[in-house]
């Protein structure tokens, strides 16, 4: 086991460099001039040059790639062209919105997804299966932007249930944090319970219909008994797959809710970043989502092999 | 003992009585069951798949799959009506009154729990709440029920046991909540033969043991007869016949039950073995040899993932097939046996050795060689469900060899696709259909014919019939004899089944652990088999005292 879980690290390290260098790269090829972007359309050669020597634009790229994987050693991410501030200070402020947001969402959908799915189950043919389906339709289909548009609306705007925008530090005042927060994580939260919704209730019918479940029944176990140990905790091993692949959008997703809601997080950074080919910025928050997938990744594999005894013993045998 | 089917016991005492039972999905699937069983009594329901005997025990579990209800009729535990009884105290009866020992061991523990805690758990829920008091009666069943090293062994997952000890579990489990009935469906028919008599001797004692009642559901005459007091024979979801062993397998009544006994598995040779020179004459100018097949010194290493581990399926297998003849090759499963078919189809290749097919090694590099070799050996694989693309019609699935080895023009192909469908007795209206509209003996059939198109000289049967019912089973060997008499095709038959072996094969190769333990006249072998191993496997043989009177 702790094998495994050393060379599953290794293998996540090995990626983040990878990725590392591709993000490096990549950000040099985006069209336009952050030197441009900060002195404006009237400065003169002079200025640009003096801007571009000040940020190290003007040294060798590979000069240029060796100090920013030196960056990554130390920490020091560097300043933002744009405002000046560290970049790690700015992350370090708005990383944990998008990480709380984030989080709030998977929980409230997977809760929701795996009730909906077991519900569905349940009553197969009945109508809590075709009202399951039917708000697991809704959800996949339904744009996020526009769900969120019309939460506002009704819900903070019409019905003044919840606030319409802005962000509490869920920290020192956890329950008006969560409470802010709520709108929006619903709202992300939405097309990942949908997913999670289908795959619960499919897994469900497999496992199930199964001889252990048949068995766990004629061992005279309880019913809830039965579904959960049995049925849930087998159909599990698929869902921690599927909601692992699923968490990649949730990011990009919050990137949008961060923006309809006003939320100042990791989302808002990064597009008010592109727009101003803030480099060091745009590197650092690619860097952090990198390393956030990988360390999803990492842990949806860990996961996986607690959840999965047979992966256990197969994959400690390599 | 055996007092039920005489009435002098008073009705309140039976553990069980079933009367008028009738089950329906969509119309009756079973019709007017009765039985009755007493203390003690050991009762066989015997029947082919579609008889009705798993419904019959759903209905009395109240564990009917889908659908399915009981629409008339009576099941009383103990004098209790268990039919439209309330679903909790149904639930009650469950494990603690009424206990099952299911059909497949290999899927009927929860993968993901420790095979201790699902013990465990059917104690706890029959109101063990000490937990020292569960973990050391969990010990206590596991070692009763034959699993040694109990102590340790409670902390394994499935996965980690062998069919045979994971039956042992799931009666552990049938015994933890001490029930006056257990209902054994085929808990053996997963296993293998030498495994398989140690359990139902093993599951006996402990039933005899406690003055458990016992139904015991089987689709094997032999096993049957040898362990139980009372035969239901079901046919149709109707019962029949009923009475003793030795009425129901001595002078059966009833048409069906005629042809089962007949069919049953039966090791006597009635063969004689069949001269090998009508082969060799034929095939004079070719190589000038006897033999189709020639295995020599073959190894075999499989390395498992890392850390080098290695394990040895095949440790120095020699045999040789005889042209136009059917050479058996029989071992349990992890004997190799299946390794030596995957490498003489081709399909894997062998760590050292030689094998010669029709003069050639297999081994060869060349395509044009590989090409040759591939249409020399077709194989017929054990699982006619899941080895014809279902997507597929018919006529396809027969004709891809022609396509695949470019054999003839288009209503040549056609032609030939008829001819083999009428070697394995099959109507041409068959062509145009999906395999999921077939039977299991139909869909062997196809296979088999799919194996002919290409007229190979050596089919490799794997399992071919194993899958299949009794009955089935015997028609499907008719026609595999009747084919190697009008085609003259040699076959390498790979089963676990000495009644097979007895029925069909010329020769016979005896495997253990990837290696050749005996190998001669089938007739030889099985009247006087000299390894010790061989004579265990005869010994194994359900019934193989009672059904040769």
């Amino acid at each position: 086991m702790t094998r495994f879980v050393l060379t599953k690290i290794l293998h996540a390290i090995i990626t983040f460099v990878l990725s590392g260098i591709v993000i490096f790269f990549g950000v040099r090829m985006l069209p336009g001039d952050p030197a441009l972007a900060m002195a404006g359309e009237e400065a003169t050669p002079e200025r640009l040059e003096a801007i571009r020597s000040g940020l190290g634009l003007d040294q060798p790229l590979l000069v240029q790639f060796f100090k920013f994987l030196g960056s990554i050693v130390t920490g020091d991410l560097g300043d933002s062209t744009r405002t000046g501030i560290p970049v790690t200070e700015m992350i370090a402020t708005t990383l944990p919105v998008t990480l709380w947001l984030a989080l709030y969402a998977i929980v409230v959908a997977v809760i929701v997804g795996i009730a909906l799915g077991m519900i569905a189950e349940r009553f197969r043919g009945k109508w809590p299966e075709l009202g399951s389906n039917f708000i697991a339709l809704l959800g996949l289909s339904v744009p996020n932007f526009w769900l969120g548009l019309l939460a506002i609306l009704g819900l903070a705007v019409g019905l003044g249930w919840f606030p319409a925008s802005g962000y509490v530090d869920v920290v020192s005042d956890p329950l008006r944090g969560l409470y802010y927060l709520t709108l929006p994580a619903v709202i992300l939260g939405t097309s990942l319970a949908a997913v999670i919704t289908r795959q619960t209730r499919a897994s469900m019918i497999e496992s199930m219909g199964t001889d252990y479940v048949r068995m766990a029944r004629a061992k005279g176990l309880s019913r809830p008994r039965v579904l959960f140990r049995y049925g849930l905790r087998n159909s599990l091993i698929v869902l921690v797959t599927i909601i692992g692949l699923q968490l990649g959008g949730l990011i990009s997703g919050a990137v949008v809710t961060e923006r309809i809601f006003a939320l100042p997080g990791l989302g808002k950074l990064t597009l008010d970043a592109v727009f101003s080919r803030d480099y060091p910025v745009i590197q650092a928050v690619v860097l952090v989502i990198t390393a956030s997938y990988i360390l999803i990744n990492l842990a949806v594999d860990i996961l996986y092999s607690v959840i999965n005894p047979q992966i256990r013993v197969s994959e400690d045998a390599s | 003992m055996s007092a039920s089917n005489r009435g002098d016991v008073t009705p309140s005492e039976f553990v069980l009585e079933v009367s008028a039972l009738e089950v329906s999905y969509e119309s009756p699937v079973l019709h007017d069951v009765g039985f009755i069983l007493a203390p003690g009594e050991r009762l066989a329901l015997v029947g082919q798949s579609g008889s009705g005997k798993s419904t019959t025990i759903g209905a009395i579990l109240g564990l009917l799959p889908g659908a399915g209800r009981v629409s008339s009729g009576s099941v009383k535990y103990r004098g209790e009506e268990l039919v439209d009884a309330d679903p909790q105290r149904l639930q009650t009866l469950r494990g603690r009154s009424i206990a099952l020992v299911p059909q497949d061991p290999m899927a009927s523990l929860n993968p993901s729990m420790r095979v201790g805690d699902q013990i465990a758990d059917a104690l706890r829920t029959y109101g063990m709440k000490d937990s020292a008091e569960v973990t050391r009666n969990v010990t206590r069943l596991m070692t009763e029920a034959g699993i040694p090293d109990a102590e340790n062994r409670r902390r394994s997952y499935p996965h980690e046991f062998s069919g045979g000890m994971r039956q042992r579990v799931l009666i552990a489990i049938a015994l933890s909540g001490e029930p006056d009935l257990i209902i054994a469906d085929e808990p053996t028919s997963a296993l293998d033969v030498t495994v398989q008599k140690q359990i139902l001797d093993h599951l006996q004692e402990l039933v005899t043991e406690r003055g458990t009642s016992l139904l015991f559901v089987t689709h094997d005459l032999g096993v049957a007869g040898e362990r139980t007091d009372t035969i239901l024979v079901m046919h149709e979801g109707r019962v029949v016949e009923r009475g003793t062993p030795e009425q129901v397998l001595g002078s059966p009544q009833d048409d069906y039950t005629k042809a089962l006994v007949k069919a049953a598995p039966s090791i006597v040779v009635e063969r004689e073995a069949k001269p090998a020179e009508n082969a060799s004459d034929e095939s004079e100018g070719e190589a000038a040899s006897a033999n189709v097949l020639e295995i020599k010194d073959l190894h075999k290493v499989y390395k498992l993932r890392g850390r080098g581990r290695e394990v040895h399926a095949l440790k120095g297998v020699s045999f040789a097939a005889k042209r136009g003849q059917t050479t058996a090759v029989i071992g349990e499963s992890g004997s190799g046996k299946s390794t030596v078919a995957k490498i003489v189809l081709g399909l894997e290749k062998a760590t050292s050795g030689t094998v010669l097919a029709g003069g050639r090694n297999v081994d060869a590099t060349s395509r044009a060689e590989r090409s040759i070799l591939r249409r020399f050996s077709q194989p017929v694989f054990q699982d006619p469900y899941s080895s014809l693309n279902p997507m597929w019609s018919i006529e396809r699935i027969i004709r891809e060899p022609l396509d695949v080895f470019k054999i003839g023009t288009r209503s040549e192909r056609e032609k030939k696709v008829a001819e083999v469908l009428d070697q394995v007795a099959l109507p041409a209206s068959m062509l145009e259909r999906r395999p999921a509209d077939l039977s299991g003996g139909q869909r062997q059939r196809i296979a088999i014919a799919r194996a002919l198109i290409s007229e190979p000289e050596l089919l490799i049967c794997d399992e071919a019939v194993s899958a299949l019912d009794v009955l089935v089973q015997e028609q499907i060997l008719d026609l595999l004899r009747d084919l190697q008499v009008g085609l003259g095709v040699s076959c390498l038959f790979i089963t676990h089944d000495l009644a097979v072996v007895a029925n069909l094969a010329d020769d016979v190769v005896v495997m253990k652990s990837g290696e050749v333990v005996e190998a001669g006249a089938t007739k030889d072998v099985i009247d006087h088999p000299a390894a010790d191993y061989t004579q265990k496997l005869l010994a194994a043989v359900p019934g193989s005292g009672l059904l040769n009177v």
